[in-house]
């Protein structure tokens, strides 16, 4: 005798909440990409990071939560992909509905799929945010070509997965359908219509089933609250000027080169450049800006030594490949360019900001030569005028 | 305490009292250059803020194309902080707004060679050098 059909049983509170928290993630990821100022990315990074402790408890709730929430019982067989996929072109389910008790073949394969892209996000992001920003738990790990090329693939697998969440919406209003059940709402309320056959074998929902709940819930709540108190400066301050005779070049460096504009981390422009600036002080972009000679050759040792070469981060890099023409200004620099085309020039005339070459006043975290290391987007801000 | 009070209070006047009156340094730089004037031009007699005034404010020739005056960065009044062409500010000219202004013989030379580089083409004379002290020195 077969079995008897019982009620479909509800979606949890967790899986209802990671569900809803994942949609709120995605969007709010995508919107601080795309459409947000350079600064909403300390917003995006909290967010990735949110995503991330998701997708932890989603996964320890998959291996321990109710029998018909785990990845275990996930209705992933070829014959079943292949009868659910029959089911849906000949546009009918058997009259006593699916037999599914969690999620349907096709929507659990879906399932899996939008869960690793979302993982691969979080990890790509992290790597990137780590190499090319300096920041977040890899900023001391990972060298800039790799940040680089995780940041290539995080933004191409964004696209991807908006497609893969059209998909999902698609899948859930042709099985709405069909079933003629509302599926989103079932996913807001957690009860559902419909009934299943229970497979021979149910296994118990694992004895400590709140304590398992409430585990996953601390790791949520732990890591969220250890997000919102780490900021996302970067992990280490560089670079140190250790000897004696680098404190004193960092010191004439700051006070005769910080004169007429801010004194510029040496990792804007390259050593040659750096060597050519020295060298032609009497007729400096149209002034004399010459220095006894003594000062002088101190900063012949210790300018190019700390030029852009030398630093394995953002300005290190952008700034290696100077204008062919103009090889000692920053501001010709094809990366500069690039980088601020948009501003108006009226902009850069501001009061409080002066010239183009006033990096320190946009870029709040470039202050000193000092800070070769900076120009993290999070601190990007135009002063208004 | 009380009477700590007073004599910090007098003590502190004392010290910014001969601060302001002596104005040391300045005056010895001006009486160098007077000195130096004396040897360059026979004739002279006496820096004259007004001279000082007229070099300060006329546009130049044969200096470097983008800097005709010393205003082209100082600006037309002395008592208002100036702007650098890279659009840093710099701080008022005028010694009633800037009371360091012209005590540091080595900032003056400094400066003196750019600028005069920059905006005539030559080094300035002791005469002119005087003149423009003296006439900061009096706004
Ligand atoms: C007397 C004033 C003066 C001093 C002193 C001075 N500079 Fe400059 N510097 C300028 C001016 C003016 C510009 C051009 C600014 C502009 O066009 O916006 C400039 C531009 C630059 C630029 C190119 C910035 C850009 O827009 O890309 C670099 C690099 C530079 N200076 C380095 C130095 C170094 C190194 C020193 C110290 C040895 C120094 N400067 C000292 C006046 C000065
Ligand atoms: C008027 C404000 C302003 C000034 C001045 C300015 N920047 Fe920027 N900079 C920006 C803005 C805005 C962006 C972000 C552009 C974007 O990608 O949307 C930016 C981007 C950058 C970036 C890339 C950051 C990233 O991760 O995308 C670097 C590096 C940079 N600037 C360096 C400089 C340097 C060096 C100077 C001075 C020589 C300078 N900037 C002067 C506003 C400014
Ligand atoms: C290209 C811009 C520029 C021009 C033009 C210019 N100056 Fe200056 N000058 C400066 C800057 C910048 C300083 C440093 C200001 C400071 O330290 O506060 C300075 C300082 C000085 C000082 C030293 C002041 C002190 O505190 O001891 C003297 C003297 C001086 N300038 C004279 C002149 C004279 C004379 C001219 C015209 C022949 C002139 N300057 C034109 C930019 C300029």
């Amino acid at each position: 005798m077969p079995p008897s059909r019982v009620p479909l049983p509800p979606w949890s509170l967790t899986v209802r909440v990671l569900h809803w928290g994942l949609v709120c993630c995605c969007f709010a990821a995508w919107g601080t990409a795309w459409l947000g100022p350079p600064s909403a990315l300390a917003v995006h990074v909290w967010v990735g990071s949110s995503t991330g402790f998701i997708l932890l408890v989603r996964l320890l709730w998959g291996l321990g939560g109710p029998w018909w929430e785990r990845f275990a019982f996930f209705p992933l067989r070829k014959a079943t992909l292949h009868l659910h996929t029959r089911q849906i072109l000949s546009r009918q389910y058997p009259p006593e509905g699916h037999a599914w008790p969690g999620h349907p073949p096709l929507g659990a394969a879906m399932v899996v799929a939008l869960l690793v892209l979302i993982l691969t996000m979080v990890l790509s992001g992290t790597i990137a945010y780590g190499g090319i920003e300096k920041a977040g738990p890899l900023g001391s790990w990972v060298p800039f070509s790799i940040g680089e090329l995780a940041g290539t693939l995080h933004a191409t697998m964004a696209i991807l997965l908006l497609l893969a969440v059209g998909g999902h919406l698609l899948g859930v209003i042709v099985e709405s359908r069909l079933l003629g059940s509302a599926l989103v709402r079932a996913m807001v309320i957690g009860r559902r219509d419909g009934s299943h056959t229970p497979p021979v074998m149910i296994p118990a929902s694992l004895p400590p089933l709140r304590l398992w709940g409430g585990a996953s819930l601390i790791t949520l709540l732990v890591g969220l609250s250890a997000l919102l108190i780490s900021g996302h400066g970067p992990v280490h301050p560089l670079p140190l000027w250790q000897t004696e005779e680098e404190a004193n070049a960092t010191a004439i460096y700051e006070q005769e080169c910080g004169a007429c504009h801010m004194a510029y981390p040496p990792a804007l422009l390259p050593a040659s450049s750096w060597s050519d600036v020295l060298a032609t002080l009497d007729d400096h972009f149209g002034e004399d800006a010459s220095l006894p000679a003594a000062k002088v050759s101190a900063l012949q040792g210790w300018l190019p030594r700390h030029a852009a070469e030398s630093w394995d981060n953002k300005a290190g890099h952008a700034f290696r490949r100077v204008d062919y023409h103009n090889p000692t200004r920053i501001t010709a620099t094809p990366f500069w360019q690039d980088h601020h085309r948009q501003i108006p020039i009226e902009t850069f005339r501001q009061k409080n900001i002066g010239s183009q070459g006033n990096c320190r006043a946009c870029h709040q975290d470039v202050q000193s030569p000092a800070d070769s290391g900076g120009f993290h987007r999070a601190e990007i801000a135009i002063p208004p005028r | 305490m009380r009477s700590l009070l007073i004599v910090g209070g007098l003590a502190a006047a004392l010290v910014t009292g001969t601060a302001a009156w002596a104005a040391g340094p300045r005056d010895d730089i001006l009486a160098a250059l007077a000195a130096q004037a004396k040897a360059e031009q026979p004739a002279f007699t006496g820096f004259d803020a007004a001279r000082g005034k007229t070099f300060f404010q006329s546009a130049h020739s044969g200096g470097k194309p983008d800097t005709p005056s010393c205003t082209t960065c100082h600006g037309m009044d002395p008592r208002q902080p100036g702007q650098t062409r890279a659009g840093k500010s710099i701080e008022p000219m005028a010694v009633s707004q800037q009371p360091t202004r012209f005590t540091d013989q080595e900032k003056i030379d400094k400066w003196f060679e750019r600028n005069c580089s920059s905006v005539l083409g030559r080094a300035c004379t002791a005469v002119e050098k005087g003149d423009f002290i003296t006439y900061l020195s009096q706004q």
